[in-house]
């Protein structure tokens, strides 16, 4: 049913018509009752420096992943267009969060309402529903955009209270014109982009905090707030690391094994590290060496037992130290995703468990 | 504010392990990404590539894609063989888009001479919700009169839209 919406009409008509109309009774509302919207100086300065270290992040995670040609077009009059239908809403949500969280900053329940109304207002409904028909998907919506969305819009409440709209629009806007006028778009993943917007509203959370208590502390004695603040960034930086490893970023990758086939070395929920190699050591790997391949879908950890040179190319069987007989189809180079390194027990079981409750296709 | 702090820690801490689980149990592929605002949100990709139709006896092999582009590994035995590969393409992002390149390649002197191939136009314009279909034909030659040692061909299909008016 939901295929039969225009989504495209939603998307370039009602919704900056709609956020148009509530942003320009905004403005008259906000003249009448004379709400204070001016920031110092030195708050423009810190809020701009976490935009662009916002914008820094989401373009280094480009030179990692890769970059990718922007689907936005970039004709002058598309750019007007695509700014005009992106930023009046954004305003048009900010103003409105700004409003609804002055008149009810004493009531928490109020604001924790007002967040996730707001945040539902952003939600792509037709990809949402469509996820609906597949449980993968629906968790990579969930955890890739939906929560990173909430999170935000949580951030954004909390600075919209300490501050002003102005400051959440000099996140946002400078941030979304940058991603309408470059010709390059990060090419990366659900993981990434969730996790990354995750831990940067955290950080961006706590730098707000921090700052606060600093405030604070200028009138009243000092406490010590060092040590939580080592803790948190320690925190931080081992999220930032492991969100990297899963990621693949670094020479060695983690994958969780499924089977028990190379058992007793490692079994089923363990955790392997393997390290990525170049063709050159990968064509020149001993025998017994434990590699880590893809055959299909699959990634398969089993030991070399032989080496052959087929039509002048290297080629490897393998076998599980488990199994009676060695694997039906040599290895190639070009199948070798990398080398055991070593592994760590029963960490995988989470997965495990996910891969029973999709059924997923690749065993790993 | 302390616990509020270490709440919100928490939750983040687990947040991102069940990230990690999920990721590392998931295929994944790589899409192009905004910033994380929504409101507009291009979503143009490859959905699906399947072997349509396959010659008695020919051998389909691996089809791989990720959102823009397809690579097949067809294996014919005969002239005359053929095989029928279709690549749907779905719009399920909110923004319309314009066919703005479409290039198949083979693997040259690798793969057989005889194997020749084509392929129909997708929809040009792809409004948002909308699918579209490409079938690529992979053929031996009919008019191959020596049997070449390579009967295998690989062919790279890049499909790339942008935004449409």
């Amino acid at each position: 049913m939901y295929k039969e919406i225009d989504y495209s009409l939603v998307y370039n008509f009602l919704n900056p018509v709609i956020w148009g109309g509530i942003l320009i009774y905004l403005m008259i509302d906000m003249k009448r009752k004379y709400i204070k919207t001016k920031l110092t100086k030195k708050q423009i300065v810190f809020i701009s420096l976490i935009s662009a270290i916002h914008i820094i992040i989401y373009f280094y995670l480009g030179l990692v992943f890769g970059f990718s040609k922007s689907p936005y077009s970039h004709k002058v009059v598309d750019i007007i267009k695509n700014c005009i239908i992106e930023i009046l809403p954004i305003i048009g949500i900010e103003i409105a969060r700004y409003i609804l969280t002055k008149k009810n900053k004493n009531k928490k329940r109020s604001l924790i309402l007002i967040t996730i109304i707001l945040s539902l207002l952003q939600v792509n409904y037709y990809i949402l529903l469509k996820a609906f028909s597949n449980i993968e998907e629906l968790f990579e919506y969930i955890f890739g955009t939906f929560i990173p969305l909430i999170a935000s819009n949580f951030l954004y409440t909390y600075i919209t209270l300490k501050e002003s709209y102005v400051s959440i629009l000099i996140m946002k806007v400078p941030a979304k014109i940058l991603e309408l006028l470059v010709p390059i778009l990060t090419k990366t993943n659900w993981f990434i982009i969730g996790s990354t917007e995750l831990i940067y509203s955290i950080i961006v959370y706590l730098l707000f905090k921090f700052k606060d208590v600093e405030n604070k502390e200028r009138t009243k004695p000092k406490t010590t707030n060092k040590a939580s603040k080592f803790s948190y960034t320690l925190i931080i930086i081992m999220c930032s690391i492991l969100v990297l490893l899963v990621a693949g970023v670094f020479k060695y990758e983690p994958i969780v094994i499924l089977s028990n086939s190379m058992k007793p070395i490692f079994e089923r929920a363990d955790i392997i590290i393997y390290e990525k190699a170049d063709i050159e050591k990968l064509s020149n790997l001993s025998i017994n060496t434990i590699i880590i391949y893809k055959l299909d879908d699959k990634y398969i950890a089993h030991r070399i037992v032989a080496k052959v040179k087929e039509e002048g190319n290297i080629k490897y069987k393998t076998k599980g130290d488990r199994n009676n007989l060695e694997d039906n189809e040599l290895v190639e180079v070009t199948q070798i995703k990398g080398i055991y390194k070593f592994h760590i027990k029963y960490i995988g079981m989470p997965s495990i468990l996910l891969y029973e409750l999709f059924n997923n296709k690749s065993e790993k | 504010m302390k616990s509020r702090t270490n709440i919100v820690i928490g939750s983040l801490i687990i947040i991102i392990l069940l990230m990690s689980f999920a990721y590392s149990t998931f295929a994944t592929q790589l899409t192009i990404n905004g910033t994380a605002e929504i409101i507009g949100e291009w979503n143009v990709k490859i959905t699906d590539v399947t072997a349509q139709y396959v010659s008695e006896g020919c051998d389909a092999g691996e089809t791989q894609f990720t959102n823009t582009s397809v690579t097949f590994n067809a294996k014919l035995f005969k002239p005359g063989d053929y095989i029928t590969y279709s690549i749907m393409i779905e719009n399920s992002g909110n923004i319309n888009a314009t066919l703005d390149n479409i290039n198949f390649t083979d693997d040259g002197v690798n793969g057989s001479s005889a194997i020749i191939y084509k392929y129909s136009e997708p929809h040009p314009i792809l409004t948002a919700g909308e699918q579209t279909c490409i079938l690529v034909q992979v053929i031996y030659d009919e008019n191959v009169t020596e049997m070449p040692s390579i009967k295998t061909k690989t062919i790279t299909g890049i499909i790339e839209y942008v935004q449409g008016d």
